[in-house]
């Protein structure tokens, strides 16, 4: 699904979780930065808004948009 | 280059990197919201971001370089590597032009239309980084006309009819609990202080700068015209403080009068000095 790139950067952040807590081992674990590269099917529109989705499925078809490629890092800050 | 082969349509640049910083700023607000809307003790921020894109590249008859993006099954796409980093505030105002700091802000499209610059010349001054009046002035037109390739004429010329006071607009700012007005422009003051008279009636400029001026309304001032005079040339435009302000300006005109000659000094309507950044001095044109 094409989407806002704000919107597809936000959710891939979100699926990822930046700290585990295990109470029985008593330890916290914190994730400080995340890389992403991504294969990604991007159009710009009105506006020049860029939409942008991860490629819908394994298989390229001939109606699939040429795909280009994005890198992202995250860093994980206190509130 | 390509030709009409997709039913996607082409961008100016400019506009794409707008969007996409606005995109950016867009999801760094949502991921800091999770923080502060959740309870979360930690978020994500995103630090950097590459972009490869496939698109065409294509320039427009005027000389607009526009992206398109490359539809399924086209050939010939080019690949438009983006690198976008995040960075202070400092590193934000040292590398950008501070336009509050501007002494003329209007745009050079807005010089009158006898000395107007076409949109080429204006597209060429936009490449040099000039948007303002202001930025125009600090040039030199000899070297814009061998960079650029602008007769020093057309700019002199261009340069003197942006010289002319303007106003653009006005504001009622609230100060020591009274309401003044604010008048911005271009040329609004020289030297000496410039005579401002409301709906035909001289007010008290309270400070004066060549892009702004602060002056006091009478509390019978509702609307009307208002007119700057300066350097022998004169600027108008309409005012309107509409009801609440009106009657605020007159209720704290008349606290004011009362005050001042419970001290002992002059009613307020009858003050004719005026203090700005110059240091105090003689508001002329006073009935």
């Amino acid at each position: 699904m094409m989407r806002p790139l704000s919107e597809l950067l936000t959710a891939l952040a979100d699926r990822v979780a930046s700290t585990v807590v295990s109470e029985e081992a008593g330890l916290a674990l914190h994730v400080s930065q995340l890389d992403l590269e991504l294969p990604l099917e991007a159009q710009i529109g009105p506006g020049g808004e860029l939409a942008a989705s991860l490629p819908r499925g394994r298989l390229a078809t001939g109606f699939d948009p040429l795909l280009g490629k994005m890198r992202a890092r995250f860093e994980v800050r206190p509130r | 280059m390509s030709g009409a082969r997709s039913s996607s349509r082409a961008y100016p640049v400019e506009e794409f990197l707008q969007a996409l910083t606005a995109q950016l700023d867009r999801a760094q607000d949502a991921l800091a919201l999770k923080v502060s809307g959740t309870e979360r003790p930690l978020t994500w921020a995103l630090k950097d971001l590459a972009i490869d894109l496939r698109v065409f590249i294509e320039v427009t008859e005027r000389g607009q370089v526009t992206w398109r993006s490359a539809g399924p099954g086209e050939d010939g796409a080019s690949t438009v590597h983006l690198s976008l980093t995040s960075i202070t505030r400092p590193m934000v105002e040292e590398n950008s032009f501070r336009f509050q700091d501007d002494q003329d802000p209007r745009g050079i499209t807005q010089i009158s239309d006898d000395a107007a610059l076409d949109p080429d010349e204006q597209r060429k001054l936009g490449w040099m980084g000039v948007r303002t009046v202001g930025q125009l002035r600090k040039l030199d037109p000899v070297a814009v006309e061998a960079i650029v390739g602008i007769p020093v004429g057309r700019l002199q010329a261009a340069l003197q009819a942006a010289s002319h006071p303007a106003v653009t607009s006005q504001e009622v700012v609230i100060r020591g609990g009274r309401p003044l007005l604010a008048i911005r422009g271009a040329n609004l003051s020289g030297h000496a202080p410039p005579e401002v008279r409301m709906a035909g009636v001289p007010v008290e400029v309270l400070e004066w700068k060549p892009n702004r001026l602060l002056v006091k309304p009478q509390p019978h001032h509702t609307e009307g015209q208002v007119e700057v005079l300066t350097g022998g040339r004169r600027a108008t435009a309409f005012f309107d403080l509409g009801p609440e302000r009106a009657a605020e300006v007159a209720e704290r005109a008349a606290e004011h009068e009362v005050d001042a000659q419970a001290n002992g000094a002059a009613p307020a309507n009858g003050a004719v000095h005026a203090t700005g950044p110059q240091g105090p001095a003689q508001a002329g044109g006073r009935p």
